[in-house]
């Protein structure tokens, strides 16, 4: 069945097709709420927030680009509510003592989805939000300082920081696998 | 697509796709959410109907009392006949059978009472069942029936009322008692009959005929009130009041930590935010007891305002220069580094009051207490705070469930606690002028679980307006 008979027979509420949009895209949003939360358990409930409000809105898609596309920016859009939500101080974290030098990603590539998910996960919120959203999700500053509600300059000092602060575990796992 | 960097290069390339399991029981979790909640979909409509339910009972019952003991005074003397203590001779059979029967209680001997200018049509005959039955009360020397002709007001009351030959036709009758006694229903001399008396009288008319004992058994006396039946001669044990009132308040804002990590967001606010004048406006129905006591309930707008002040960036403002013939020589430029900017917060509540109070009577001065809640039907928040982020960024708030703002409130405000003192003067008739000096706190916190400070209020103020005695 093509997205398009999904999207009909949801509107339609037809619980078979709804179960089976689900199936589809759920494993990978999934994967895009377990890089914005902190846990597990806040990333399920963005998950189930976000299919609850894909379902309700089915009928605002046109079907004009990406399907799927229109759904991982309604995880993203939910997981940033959960940022706004919860993430109500500004997280701290001294990064001087990082290494400036970047790494080459061919040395990297043993590493896996799961490494590389739990190293996002432990970045201070504000930097992991920032970082997902520019370097995956592929926004730019501009967008992310009006969809955070900070300034550009904030973005990209957060960004700067979260970089530094991967590469600095990446260092670690190298030593560790050396 | 930003790939410049090879960290970010890395981190897409393995995650874009990337897929995660799910939970078993994600599915149910997720049809369970969109399970409709009625309160949730229909907020508004749902809290207005409830507050107009309450209401409604009241507006009618207050509407009914009002058209009540507006009657003209002539519908009243006409509809309530009047009794004398008259002997007469029991009434002959002379009830057209197509007329409205009016029967009275009466022993063997009955008391006649006929207007004067009463010219009843009397048919020569009656059909058989009505003369059975005036034949059975006859014989049982209790009861006797006869046609009521509408007494007919004329200047005076006494005119009205004569005491008339046994012989009279067209006359009413009132029972004496068998021994010539007068019944205590007729106790008390001109006096004006209720409706209790006709529904005692209707009620033995429809009874069966054939066995009157158990008439001696019934006290009759205590289908009997000896209270004035005239609501205009006495005093009523409910009277009902609408105020329409308005008036300005103040709202003290009440920040709390959370916890220890929102301290410099605390200070941002409260060195940021200041209170504007807020209102309150309403219209309240009551109903007051004889004895002062009194329920209140209604519809209530209160709006709390606050300013927000931010520094915003900098500003260049740019000015002509005229000469002295008004031409112009030149534009002066001034570039202001950094300055405030206010906008203002809004708190709005639509709520239905439910209080309880008591009022006296001081001459013309009305005096009350009034204490009770305000039960939320609708609350809105809109407005800016600074981020808390600790950025120095204004930020627009909602409430929960708002999109792209910062969810700050609940979606709704819980019941407010409120007391007041209440004055009425009477100008005229039924208006009175009334002024209501209040206070009510909100024994929750307005703000959001979710946010680092607890937000709540309480308020005080002046409400004036007119009451309305119904």
């Amino acid at each position: 069945m093509t997205d398009k008979e999904l999207i009909k027979g949801c509107i339609r509420e037809d619980g078979s097709c709804q179960k089976a949009l689900f199936e589809r895209y759920s494993g990978k949003m999934m994967a895009v709420c377990l890089r914005y939360a902190r846990h597990r358990l806040e990333a399920e409930d963005m998950l189930q927030e976000s299919f609850v409000k894909i379902f309700d809105n089915l009928e605002r898609f046109k079907f004009k680009g990406s399907f799927e596309g229109w759904v991982r920016r309604i995880v993203v859009n939910t997981a940033l509510k959960f940022h706004q939500r919860k993430h109500f101080t500004n997280e701290q974290i001294a990064v001087e003592h990082f290494p400036d030098q970047a790494q080459d990603p061919i040395a990297y590539a043993a590493l896996g989805e799961k490494e590389l998910l739990a190293m996002i996960a432990r970045l201070p919120e504000g930097y992991r939000i920032v970082f997902n959203l520019y370097a995956i999700e592929g926004y730019s500053h501009r967008e992310i300082a009006e969809s955070l509600n900070i300034q550009e300059s904030t973005s990209r000092s957060q960004l700067v920081k979260a970089r530094k602060l991967l590469q600095s575990q990446l260092k670690k796992l190298q030593r560790v696998a050396v | 697509m930003n790939q410049q960097n090879p960290i970010d290069e890395l981190f897409r390339r393995h995650l874009e796709q990337a897929s995660a399991p799910v939970s078993d029981d994600m599915w149910e979790r997720i049809q369970n959410a969109r399970q409709p909640d009625e309160r949730k979909r229909r907020p508004f409509w749902w809290r207005t109907s409830l507050g107009l339910g309450v209401l409604l009972p009241f507006l009618v019952l207050g509407a009914y009392w009002w058209s009540d003991v507006n009657l003209p005074t002539s519908v009243e003397l006409e509809t309530f006949p009047v009794q004398q203590n008259i002997n007469s001779t029991p009434l002959q059979s002379t009830t057209p059978a197509n007329t409205p029967i009016a029967a009275a209680v009466a022993p063997s001997t009955t008391t006649v009472v006929s207007t004067p200018d009463a010219t009843p049509s009397i048919p020569s005959a009656r059909n058989s069942e009505s003369a059975n039955r005036d034949q059975l009360v006859a014989t049982d020397s209790q009861l006797a029936l006869s046609t009521t002709p509408a007494i007919k007001r004329t200047t005076a009351l006494s005119e009205t009322i004569t005491t008339p030959t046994p012989t009279e036709e067209g006359s009413i009758a009132v029972a004496t008692d068998a021994s010539g006694q007068k019944p205590e229903i007729q106790e008390e001399e001109g006096r004006i009959s209720g409706p209790h008396q006709r529904a005692k009288v209707h009620a033995v008319a429809i009874l069966p005929t054939n066995d009157f004992e158990w008439r001696d058994n019934v006290d009759w006396d205590q289908f009997v009130s000896h209270a004035p039946k005239c609501a205009k001669f006495a005093a009523d044990f409910l009277h009902f009041d609408l105020d329409v009132m308005a008036g300005p308040a103040y709202a003290h804002q009440m920040l709390q930590l959370r916890t220890s990590e929102g301290r410099s967001h605390l200070e941002d606010r409260q060195r940021s935010e200041s209170t504007s004048l807020s209102y309150n406006a309403g219209i309240r129905l009551s109903a007051i007891s004889n004895t002062g006591l009194g329920l209140r309930l209604g519809l209530n707008y209160n709006q709390i305002n606050e300013t927000f002040s931010h520094k915003v960036g900098s500003r260049m403002d740019v000015s002509t220069l005229y000469g002295a013939n008004g031409e112009i020589i030149g534009m002066d430029t001034t570039l202001i580094e950094a300055y405030m900017q206010e906008s203002s917060n809004k708190l709005r509540f639509l709520e239905v009051p439910v209080l309880l109070g008591y009022e006296t009577q001081c001459g013309h001065l009305r005096v009350g207490v009034n204490a009770g809640a305000m039960l939320n039907l609708y609350f809105d928040a809109e407005g800016s705070i600074y981020s808390p982020t600790g950025d120095n960024q204004p930020m627009d708030f909602g409430q929960t469930g708002d999109l792209d703002v910062l969810p700050l409130f609940k979606s709704q405000a819980t019941a407010a606690w409120y007391v007041g003192a209440s004055l009425a003067y009477n100008v005229k008739n039924r208006y009175s002028i009334v002024a209501e000096p209040y206070f009510r706190s909100f024994p929750r916190a307005l703000s959001n679980v979710d946010y680092s400070l607890q937000q709540n209020y309480w308020q005080m103020g002046l409400q004036m307006g007119v009451r309305m005695r119904l």
